[in-house]
């Protein structure tokens, strides 16, 4: 095994012919998709991996200057795509990891067949006329909060993401991970991410993007599928889902695992076709 | 192995295998017995385009002072190397002198020579994106892999340790070059971080000072290469800087000899990309370009200043990448036209970025680096310095504060104590703590130890790997030793008090005055580990038992310890303490009541029985033992019954708090202690519902709605009820018992010593029938009954009335019936809520009636003895029933010891009889009396608690 599969704890399974890549996002690790798996053995062969700085990984491979920006994970995907030798994948990408995927996109479109997007969002800040969610306030907040006692901010965030009290098995799972990061790592990974504005790339992503959303997320309002939607280069289709939470795969698998799988059988019909 | 020979040669391209050819020539020159990576290595070093000489000098840690003599040295070490070389066994069977003409047989390739050929082919292999269909021996391998794989080769690194190069070093050079070269064959994952690249390679040792004049150094050098000639400084620290020096020294021609004519254009300062509009950069582009076609002739660096207009767009409407892909491509043509990739090419380029920028070139336009022939020159020194990392921002508070968080865990109890924060013995943090442990829980204490260590053990797979890296996990392994070093220490203090010595003494004189737990509300938030009053270790309370619940590991000497300080507590009740141990012992182990369907930690008895004394004492003696400490008392009665008392129901404290509230707080105050809740019996059915529904569900809510957990405390609930059978059998007991407790609760005992002359008065009825309680036992009085007797009014007849209904039929069978505590029997069916209380309480145990008369023949034996000791024998003494019901109620609730009470009667009566001898009217065959007196003002002194003198009266 190369020490880019070691490194990211690159698993393959399945049987399949088509290959889809599951990346998770922030707090997490591969086992995030542990109820959507099953579904999809039989039939592709999925690549599994963690994103560097997740809990899973080595810390001493966490270049804080590559992954201060959402390209550095875009590389790191490209790296894995390219070590595996995948010529072309079906993309899911949770939270963080679906705009990862999309700037992988933009330079590599060969690589990609389809990009399914969970819970993506371009910029979590609202603007003017871009309604993402988050104050700037708000955001300062949250990093004094990890900054200060990140055992603490845990046992508040997961909740609040999760969108369930702290006894469910979903809350609980994602402590779990979310703990397991270190936490300069994770503070980090999270002033990463709610900094970041790919906006303007949008139009530069060329490959057909499916963009599913729960109705009630914490991290992403409804409104900003509609404007990924509106912006993506390339052909993309919306779902809104009736979970709530921002890691629905992991709280309401029962809702959001036939969607997932309705979107990675099935292509975007052109109209015009 | 020939044959072998000749398939490795096969496979490896004409420049790999003249290589090779030229090291079995100088193995057979040397009459070396087999071919070596170390003659392949040489070989290498000596060819004229020396691939290894270059990386060599790259690779090496002070570029500025690396000089061509030290490749000299690397030569030199693998010729010593060389030589040392065992020769052939057929070179000495056969002497080359022998056969001077002959050419040498060429030595076979050795094992450690194939392995390294084998790895460079598979290196190749991977290389190759196709690889997968074609034949193996359709790949072949280039001299850099098989470069690379050589330096894998241990033989081969030591050499170029004695010559201080580092192998991997110069390997990440090598590879760095390959990495970058556009050769097709050369495709690697250029997606790679960088720090999984220098993992590979294992080049920990590079390490690059970020002094400006060694930055100069490397950008010089790479400016004067043939390949990848142009960098672009990368870092977040203002690389600009750098280049603007560069600049400037070219400018001053005081730089490498071809940059020196160079035109230099600033392509950021004439056409100002990065302040443009994005639509009008790509006619900026072909402006510049005609300015650099005009001046190439002498040479241009065309300065792109910082990349950042490249990827950063003010401008949604326009994707960055339209207009950027645009410019690189056309400033990649420039480059083409102007020669790129060969060493004439007079163009150079160079410019600076943030890791960020620099990033976003990399994704956006993934063939920009390669044709723009551009080498990442990191200026930031962090950026290639290997594991050991120093993060961007202060982590150390977050990881303080996590340490600290597991610290807080670890030693929960410690802050969750009321008042008393300093609960831990300061011995604890002696080293030589392990003396303090007694046998047993020494045992157990590395018993758990060990425990500790399997379970820190096989923990560590899911702790973050950073965890299992830093010494903190062994600093968190040594915290839980130290807490339950700690833990055991405790234990064993309490159970064993003998083992701590200074502590010991404070603590061992266990039973705590009745005062101390009679701690109403606003005291009980000071409650301490009680000590008696006026102990003179005072000071060392801090060293007493912390308010940890105590722990029964099964351990026998634990249980053994709590069952005889209740028996020696409270020896009138032997089955009541045994029933309590029981209890308590059943609960801590885990076997207690579920209650509301959970295993909890609390544990709950309800006392009954009209024992108060025995009540109180049993529930001091408890606390103490379980928690060393006094136990708080929370009266619940309706305001009625406790407003004679000093409850503090008015206290300013209590207004607009609700008793839940107030109860709610003591119990959050107090997580580990003894709370009782006083008169069941006088609950109203408010009072019961709250107590119940706390019982159940393990926690009070507050009128604010915050929890009190209970914790680990026992919960004690005190009754008069006891049950109708009991009560029934021992009804003289009781009333004895009731008439003794009212009269001691009265309070102010005043005795008066009465001389009667007269010796043939009948004493009063009353006070015969009541001596008839006890007179199936004729030692009870020792006095002459027949003759004592009472004419005057001095017995408070209200107090003897309700004495006298006792019948003689009871009173006969009285002492044939075992009234034993019945714990196990029938809960009381008088009103429901109670019998839901007896089901939910882990035991409910029964105070049998205290039988006063052993008492009363003590204080009566000892008045006695008193009298004719002073007075001689033929002094005939009366004490008055009441009298010695006084007197004996009040040492049964004072708890006056034994020989203690001996010392006050003498104390007491001793200068009352000596006075009353002086009397003349006390002579042969007088009388004397001890009475209860009323207060009429007489010469009386109180008794309580301790009456200075007996005031005598004579008629």
């Amino acid at each position: 095994m190369g020490i880019v599969e070691a490194a990211h704890n690159v698993r393959v399974v399945g049987t399949g012919e088509r290959i889809i890549v599951l990346a998770h996002g922030f707090g997490t690790d591969q086992s995030v998709w542990r109820h959507l798996l099953p579904h999809l053995v039989e039939e592709y062969r999925v690549v599994l991996f963690d994103n560097m700085g997740a809990g899973t990984t080595n810390p001493d491979y966490f270049d804080f200057e590559r992954y201060s920006v959402l390209e550095g994970y875009s590389l790191d995907l490209l790296g894995i795509l390219q070590e595996l030798q995948i010529d072309s994948c079906i993309f899911v990408g949770h939270s963080v990891s679906a705009m990862v995927g999309a700037i992988a996109s933009i330079s590599r479109p060969d690589f990609f067949e389809k990009i399914i997007m969970l819970g993506a969002s371009p910029r979590y800040v609202n603007d003017a006329h871009y309604c993402g969610g988050f104050e700037v306030d708000d955001l300062d907040q949250l990093f004094d909060a990890i900054r200060s006692n990140y055992e603490a901010w845990v046992a508040g965030f997961a909740p609040l993401a999760v969108g369930g009290d702290m006894d469910s098995p979903a809350v609980q799972e994602f402590s779990r991970t979310l703990f397991n990061m270190r936490p300069d790592i994770a503070m980090s990974l999270a002033q990463t991410i709610f900094h970041s504005d790919l906006r303007n790339v949008l139009r530069d992503v060329t490959v057909p993007c499916h963009i599913l959303q729960s109705t009630r997320d914490l991290a992403v309002p409804v409104k900003v599928a509609e404007y990924l939607h509106e912006n993506l280069g390339g052909e993309s289709v919306v779902e809104i889902m009736r979970s709530d939470g921002h890691l629905p795969q992991l709280s309401c698998p029962e809702i959001v695992i036939p969607v997932l799988l309705r979107h990675i059988r099935q292509d975007i019909v052109r109209k015009d076709q | 192995m020939r044959a072998a020979l000749s398939t490795i040669q096969q496979t490896l391209t004409p420049e790999a295998l003249a290589i090779l050819n030229r090291a079995i020539a100088d193995a057979a020159r040397r009459r070396h017995g087999q071919t070596t990576p170390l003659h392949v290595a040489a070989a290498i070093l000596t060819s004229t385009s020396s691939l290894l000489r270059q990386a060599c000098l790259r690779s090496h840690p002070h570029p500025s002072s690396s000089h061509p003599l030290q490749c000299r040295a690397l030569e030199l070490c693998f010729s010593v190397a060389l030589d040392r070389l065992p020769s052939s066994s057929c070179a000495a069977g056969l002497p080359p002198e022998n056969l001077p003409q002959q050419p040498p047989p060429s030595p076979p390739i050795s094992n450690a020579l194939m392995a390294a050929l084998k790895r460079a082919q598979a290196h190749q292999r991977r290389g190759c994106p196709e690889s997968q269909q074609q034949p193996l021996l359709a790949v072949k391998v280039e001299l850099d892999h098989l470069l690379l794989s050589i330096l894998d080769d241990p033989s081969v690194s030591r050499v170029m340790r004695e010559a201080s190069f580092s192998s991997p070093a110069v390997k990440a050079s090598i590879e760095q070059s390959l990495s970058s070269s556009p050769s097709p064959s050369h495709l690697r994952n250029v997606y790679l971080s960088p720090r999984l690249n220098a993992a590979a390679a294992g080049a920990a040792s590079i390490a690059i000072t970020s002094s400006v004049a060694s930055d100069l150094t490397k950008l010089f050098d790479i400016l004067t290469r043939s390949k990848k000639r142009n960098p672009i400084l990368v870092g977040d620290s203002d690389p600009g800087e750098i280049l603007r020096e560069a600049i400037r020294r070219i400018a001053a021609a005081d730089a490498p000899a071809p940059l020196c004519p160079a035109t230099i254009i600033s392509a950021d300062k004439e056409f100002s990309f990065s302040s443009i509009e994005q639509t009008q950069i790509p006619s900026k582009i072909r402006e510049l370009t005609a300015l650099v076609e005009a001046h190439i002739a002498g040479g241009v660096i065309l300065d792109l200043g910082d990349l950042k207009w490249l990827v950063e767009s003010s401008d949604n409407q326009f994707g960055i990448t339209k207009i950027g892909r645009a410019a690189v491509a056309e400033i990649g043509r420039l480059l083409t036209r102007c020669g790129a990739g060969c060493s004439s090419s007079r163009l150079w380029l160079v410019g600076t970025a943030t890791c960020a920028t620099y990033l976003r070139c990399q994704v956006y336009f993934p063939t920009m680096e390669r044709d723009w022939q551009l080498q990442a020159v990191p200026i930031c020194p962090r950026s290639t310095e290997l594991p050991s990392f120093l993060p961007r921002i202060r982590i150390d508070g977050i990881q303080c504060s996590k340490a600290e968080a597991l610290g807080k865990q670890s030693c929960f109890p410690a802050t969750s104590a009321s008042g008393t924060t300093q609960l831990k013995p300061p011995a604890i943090l002696d080293a030589s703590q392990e003396v303090f442990l007694c046998d047993i829980c020494k045992e157990s204490y590395e018993h758990e130890l060990a425990k500790i260590g399997v379970s820190s053990c096989t923990e560590s797979p899911s702790l973050p790997r950073w965890l299992q890296v830093a010494n903190r996990r062994d600093d968190q392994v040594q915290n839980q030793e130290q807490d339950l070093m700690n833990k055991w220490q405790e234990t064993c203090f309490r159970l064993h008090r003998n083992a701590l010595p200074d502590a010991g003494k404070s603590s061992v004189s266990a039973i705590p005055e009745v005062s101390a737990a009679g701690n109403s509300l606003p005291q009980s938030k000071t409650t301490l580990p009680a000590s008696p009053p006026g102990s003179p270790v005072k000071t060392d309370l801090t060293l007493g038992p912390p308010q940890k619940p105590l722990k029964f590991t099964g351990d026998a000497a634990s249980i053994k310890r709590l069952i005889n300080g209740l028996m020696d507590t409270v020896s009138w009740q032997p089955e009541a303490a045994s029933a309590v141990a029981a209890a308590v012992i059943q609960s801590r182990s885990g076997g207690g009541k579920r209650r509301g369907g959970n295993q909890r930690t609390d544990t709950w008895l309800l006392f009954a029985g009209s024992d108060r004394v025995g009540k109180q004492r049993m529930a001091n003696a408890l606390s103490q033992l379980m928690f060393g400490g006094a136990p708080i008392t929370i009266r619940l009665g309706s305001p009625e019954d406790v407003a004679g008392e000093d409850s503090g129901e008015s206290s300013p404290n209590f207004r607009g708090r609700t008793l839940v509230d107030r109860t709610a707080e003591v119990i959050r105050q107090n997580p580990f202690s003894t709370i009782i809740f006083e008169d069941f019996d006088r609950w109203d059915c408010m009072t019961r519902g709250t107590i119940w529904r706390a019982l159940e569900k393990g926690r009070m809510v507050d009128s604010h709605g915050r929890d009190a957990g209970f914790g680990s405390s026992i919960f004690i609930i005190t009754s008069d009820w006891m049950p109708e059978d009991l009560r029934v059998l021992n009804d003289g007991l009781l009333r004895s018992e009731k008439r003794i407790m009212e009269l001691a609760s009265a309070g102010g005992l005043k005795l008066q010593l009465l001389v009667e002359e007269t010796k043939d008065k009948r004493r009063r009825d009353s006070v015969f029938k009541d001596e008839r309680l006890i007179k199936p036992r004729k030692d009870t009085l020792s006095l002459d009954l027949n003759l004592a007797t009472c004419a005057c009014g001095t017995v408070d007849e209200d107090a003897v009335e309700g004495s006298l209904n006792s019948s003689d039929l009871t009173m006969e069978h009285e002492h044939d019936i075992d009234h034993s505590c019945i714990a196990a029997g029938v809960p009381p069916d008088s009103s429901s809520s109670a019998s839901e209380f007896f089901e939910l309480v882990d035991a409910w145990v029964v105070f049998k009636p205290v039988d006063f008369r052993p008492l009363r023949r003590k204080v009566s034996q000892s008045v006695t003895a008193k009298f004719s000791r002073i007075a001689g024998k033929d002094l005939c003494v009366v004490i008055d029933d009441e009298a010695l019901d006084r007197m004996a109620g009040e040492i049964w609730q004072e708890g006056v010891a034994d020989h203690l009470f001996d010392e006050t009667t003498d104390r007491i009566l001793s200068p009352a009889i000596e006075q009353l001898l002086a009397n003349p009217k006390v002579g042969e065959g007088a009388v004397v009396r001890l009475l209860s007196s009323k207060t009429t003002g007489q010469l009386q002194s109180s008794w309580s608690p301790a009456p200075e003198k007996v005031a005598v009266v004579s008629r």
